[in-house]
């Protein structure tokens, strides 16, 4: 469609560009085991969602907010990746979810 | 007093009695006078009731209207009112008995016993003052509820799991087979009151009045039909009071109402384009009749061959109800009245045995009428009864039940029905014969001292009611006529 | 004079409706001491919430539009102001809840969080009043990010809210992602960013626009924990203490479940992206229902057993959009006040006796009897049993669907009720007769107060069901309202 209404133009290749990175960006940040790497990818997604705003046309106030919301996710973000390695000892989610379930055990038990 | 007066105290003097008799505990004495006195209460007004029904008296009582053109509305009508009276009639020599069974069994926690039996009271007697269908389903709701906790009573291993099967087949088949039936009646007819030529006459076609039965019929897991019957059996977990309120007072009884109140003001005429769906539960119910009774035979733990002996009779109200004739409604409307009155008397006898004599087992049985000759009288004429044997209740409503039958064009169902009476004579017949034929026991009772009168009277009396049917038939079938030929007086 | 007043602060309610919550946050992070930031805290809520009722009253029973241009692009609809309502009363109710326990967490959080609480009340309140689709989305983030702070500085006795906030600031991340790119993508087919524009708007690109509506729902739906994008939830929540429950499962999830009814009202009223917007709606309805039951059925603790529930209810309330009529809006805003009732009953009882897992229920109403009471209540409200707001909710629900020809909708219904029958069942049996294990937990003397709430809400969940007229009324008016202000 964005091809068809403009042919010239190198919208469509930004467009695709930008949705491959918030593609890539939210499977990063669901796939990924490190918490700090799935971070990043919310970074990525987030940039890939502005890029794509701003080839899709929104206005400027738009992109605004988008930068915004972004930086104030990553910096709660690294906060809380800073408390989960004090709590924890670790930033992998594996650890941190099977640390979770013996909780859980010991709770039910006590 | 007014109809509206009466009404409301009807429904809420079990409920007051409940929280009367919870809140004062002891001594005793006082709080069997409040469970006995209230119960009478209730007794009055369900009898000023029916006075006002016959007087072509009307009363209806709205406590809230939740959905638009839809109200928690309870109304007098000649069903209704015949069932509370019968109901609270036994109820009271219930009471009586229960406050009898409390003492002489030290039974654990007798205040929260009675108090949920008082309420599974109130539950019974807003089944059948219900308005509309909704009112139905919340008092239905309302006494599986309070029903619950008798299942419960004993607290022990084998009473949880048995209560919350009990609970779960009650509440699951209501949400999940009734409600839907209930909302598709509200579309299709934009109400729901009960009303006498049934609410879907004339707007339903034949395949949406054969689903509608059967998800109401099947809804209705208080009728005990199979498979909806299992929580039945598992109420024999209950103490002997609780036996009583289930299986013979409340909530069995509420199951048959709740049938015929949907076959005779939902469906009405609609019965016939129904015709289909109510042939084949009738096979269900009668089948199911022969089964219960074998099943019964096989039992001897008599609280269990109890259990399944009242859900062999309480299937044949289903069975009257589905044969949408007056003469089947006739019959099922006696079914309940009959099997009220004998389940009550089989189930009290039962429970004095077990509180003097601490037997519970069949083949202890034998002799005993020969020491506690009032008790077992009273079981012997509700055995007589429950077997359909003239001149006794459930003698008329089972001919009533051949005769609709008869008059369907179903045979076979009158053949179903008489095997289960034959049935029936056979796991009751010697077992009444044999109390009295066999010989005394011998061995020490748990109370030497015998039967007080609060354990015998109320047996005895609820025997002598299953004759009531004798002179009643005729006068009861003019007074329920209104509700199925709505044209007639 | 004051008549003068009351009619000033009428006209500019929308925005006191936002700005109260945001100057209380304010006034207790610099008030000092955790009791005195709380009773500002109670104060800024229960005027926010004074405002908001008010407002709604007035607009949704007398329809009148007493709006005045303030020059901030504040934009009022049916439901927007419904819901607004019902978000200020229940953070009015969550902030007085939560005063027991404020030093649960330790002493620097005390204030923070419910400041959190009432920053992200007022990001869903500026959601629900906004026209631009770009101020949308920075108020949920507002608010979400809100939540996701709340639910890390309570991480202090427990650790697994920490691993439950960072889940959310994932997930949420990521659908805040989506849901910005589908704005773009929304606003250049729609051919602008107004919100009341879609359904009056000639869509030139429908597939862009529909692509573009069904990722800012899923956005919305990982915030108000849809299933299956509720990994956060029961993590977060699960052993968290009341300012989380309250203030993320409770007031969080209403907030993105109100902004969800919204926005879908509107986009499913655009004739070019409706049917397929529909149909997105209903699946992940469906499938919400279908999921937040079994899990509920399932869980041995308390407080993922009201969030699975909660999940059931918020596929309830997708169906009743899906429907995608106004019987279907004022369905799904009878679920939201049923959710909201319902989760606070349930979160304010079992919270008041420290009570987390099923075991510790166990005797419960001999040990407590009030906050039993409002479980009980709520639990009976989930389960939709008769005379509570439930039951209401799902019969309009069914009601709706059985209009529309969607019997299969109604099916899930049923399916959902009977899974609330085994676990609401379980646990009135637990409390009811069983032995206690364990002995009250809960705050004596004069924080007995924090109770109040839950039973505020449990009798509402009773109230509302008994005769709810007034209610279905307002809920039936927002609906119509939907378009500004035109009925």
């Amino acid at each position: 469609m964005i091809a068809a209404a403009a042919p010239l133009s190198l919208d469509p290749a930004l467009a695709a560009f930008a949705c491959a990175l918030v593609v890539i960006g939210v499977a990063s940040a669901l796939v990924l085991t490190n918490a700090v790497k799935r971070l990043a990818g919310l970074v990525i997604a987030g940039i890939g969602a502005l890029a794509a705003l701003a080839v899709l046309g929104a206005p400027a106030g738009a992109l605004t907010a988008g930068v915004a919301v972004l930086f104030a996710q990553v910096a709660l973000g690294a906060a809380i990746v800073v408390r989960l390695q004090e709590s924890y000892g670790s930033v992998a989610s594996s650890e941190i979810d099977g640390a979770d379930l013996e909780d859980d055990a010991r709770g039910s038990a006590s | 007093m007014t109809p509206e007066i009466a009404l409301f105290c009807v429904l809420g003097a079990p409920v007051l009695q409940a929280l009367l008799v919870m809140l004062i505990p002891k001594p005793p004495g006082l709080r069997d006078l409040i469970h006995i006195g209230f119960s009478l209460v209730a007794l009055g007004c369900a009898a000023y009731l029916m006075n006002a029904v016959a007087q072509h008296e009307t009363a209806r009582i709205v406590l809230a209207r939740p959905l638009p053109n839809v109200d928690l509305a309870f109304a007098i009508d000649p069903l209704g009112a015949l069932m509370a009276v019968v109901l609270t009639g036994l109820g009271v020599l219930h009471a009586v008995h229960a406050a009898g069974v409390a003492r002489a069994k030290q039974e654990k926690a007798p205040a929260r016993l009675l108090a949920f039996i008082a309420l599974a009271m109130a539950g019974v007697t807003a089944v059948a003052f219900s308005a509309n269908l909704f009112s139905l389903f919340v008092a239905y709701q309302a006494l599986a509820l309070a029903a619950f906790p008798l299942v419960a009573h004993r607290g022990d291993e084998e009473a949880q799991p048995a209560a919350r099967a009990f609970l779960a087949t009650l509440l699951a088949s209501s949400i999940g087979l009734f409600l839907p039936a209930m909302i598709w009646t509200y579309s299709i007819a934009g109400a729901l009151d009960f009303q006498a030529g049934g609410v879907l006459a004339g707007r339903v076609d034949p395949l949406t009045a054969n689903v509608l039965l059967a998800l109401y019929v099947m809804g209705i897991a208080m009728a005990a039909i199979p498979p909806m019957h299992s929580w039945l059996p598992a109420s024999s977990n209950g103490p002997f009071p609780a036996l009583v309120a289930i299986q013979a007072l409340a909530v069995l009884p509420a199951g048959g109402i709740g049938v015929l109140k949907v076959a005779t003001f939902v469906f009405g005429p609609a019965m016939r384009d129904a015709a289909i769906a109510a042939q084949v539960l009738i096979v269900l119910v009668g089948v199911g009749m022969i089964v219960a009774a074998l099943i019964a035979l096989s039992k001897q733990d008599i609280r269990e061959r109890l259990a399944y002996s009242v859900m062999a009779q309480s299937l044949a109200v289903v069975m009257g109800a589905l044969l949408a004739l007056p003469a089947g409604l006739f019959a099922a409307a006696l079914q309940i009245v009959a099997l009220a009155c004998a389940a009550a008397t089989l189930l009290m006898a039962a429970g004095t045995t077990m509180a003097i004599t601490g037997r519970s087992k069949v083949a202890d049985y034998v002799g005993l009428g020969r020491v506690m000759p009032w008790t077992f009288a009273g079981f012997a004429i509700a055995s007589a009864s429950m077997i359909g044997m003239p001149p006794f209740a459930g003698a008329w409503a089972k001919l009533w039940l051949i005769t609709a039958a008869a008059g369907s064009g179903l045979v076979w169902a009158a053949v179903l029905a008489s095997i289960a009476a034959i049935l029936t004579f056979t796991h009751l017949g010697p077992l009444a014969a044999n109390a009295f034929a066999g010989r005394a026991p011998t061995d020490a009772f748990k109370r030497p001292d015998g039967a007080s009168i609060l354990l015998a009277a109320p047996v005895i009396l609820a025997a002598a009611a299953t004759l009531s049917l004798l002179v009643l038939a005729d006068p009861l079938a003019v007074f329920l006529s209104p509700i199925w030929t709505p044209e007639g007086p | 004079m004051n008549g003068a007043y009351l009619e000033l602060a009428r006209a500019h309610a929308p925005l006191l409706m936002i700005v109260t919550p945001l100057v209380g946050a304010a006034l207790m992070l610099i008030s000092g001491p955790a009791r005195m930031s709380w009773l500002i805290a109670c104060a800024a809520a229960v005027f926010g919430a004074v405002i908001a009722v008010d407002f709604a009253t007035v607009l949704l029973m007398q329809l009148t539009h007493p709006v005045a241009e303030v020059g901030v692009a504040l934009f009022v609809d049916g439901i927007g102001v419904f819901a607004a309502a019902l978000v200020a009363v229940v953070l009015a109710l969550a902030i007085v809840a939560v005063g027991a326990t404020l030093k649960e967490s330790g002493a620097s959080p005390a204030p923070l969080s419910p400041a959190l609480m009432l920053a992200g009340a007022a990001g869903w309140t500026g959601a629900l009043m906004t026209r631009d689709l770009i101020a949308l989305f920075a108020s949920v983030e507002a608010g979400w990010l809100a939540a996701v702070g709340l639910t890390a500085v309570n991480a202090v006795r427990d650790r697994t809210p920490l691993n439950g906030a960072f889940r959310m600031l994932t997930l949420g991340g990521a659908g805040s992602a989506l849901m910005l790119l589908g704005i773009g993508m929304l606003g250049r087919a729609a051919g602008g960013f107004e919100i009341d524009a879609l359904p009056l708007a000639q869509i030139r690109m429908p597939n862009l626009a529909g692509a573009g509506a069904a990722l800012i729902v899923l956005g919305l739906c990982v915030k108000a924990g849809v299933a299956p994008l509720h990994a956060w939830s029961p993590v977060a929540i699960g052993r968290g203490g009341a300012m989380i429950a309250l203030g993320v499962g409770t007031l969080g999830v209403l907030g993105a479940l109100s902004v969800l009814t919204r926005f879908a009202a509107y986009a499913i009223t655009a004739p070019e992206i409706g049917a397929g917007f529909s149909v997105a709606l209903a699946g992940l309805g469906a499938l919400s229902v279908v999921v937040g039951a079994v899990q509920a059925v399932g869980s041995r603790n308390l407080l993922r057993l009201s969030v699975y529930a909660g999940v059931s209810q918020a596929g309830c309330v997708l169906l009743s959009l899906a429907l995608g009529s106004p019987a279907g809006f004022a369905a799904a805003l009878m679920q939201l006040v049923a959710f909201a009732a319902a989760s606070l009953a349930f979160y304010g009882g079992a919270l008041a006796g420290r009570v987390h897992s099923l075991d510790m229920l166990n005797g419960y109403a001999t040990r407590a009897p009030l906050a039993s009471g409002a479980i009980t209540a709520g639990a009976l409200s989930l389960m939709g049993a008769p005379l509570t707001i439930g039951f209401l909710g799902r019969w309009r629900l069914v009601e709706a669907g059985v209009g529309a020809g969607w019997w299969w909708a109604a099916g899930l219904v049923i399916i959902a009720s009977l899974a609330g029958v085994f676990y609401g069942g379980r646990l009135v049996e637990r409390m009811y007769f069983r032995r206690a294990n364990v002995t009250y937990a809960g705050e004596g003397g004069v924080w007995r107060v924090a109770l109040a709430p839950a039973l505020i809400a449990a009798i509402a969940t009773i109230a509302i069901g008994l005769a709810p007229g007034a209610l279905l009324n307002a809920a039936a008016n927002a609906s119509r309202l939907m378009t500004g202000l035109a009925p």
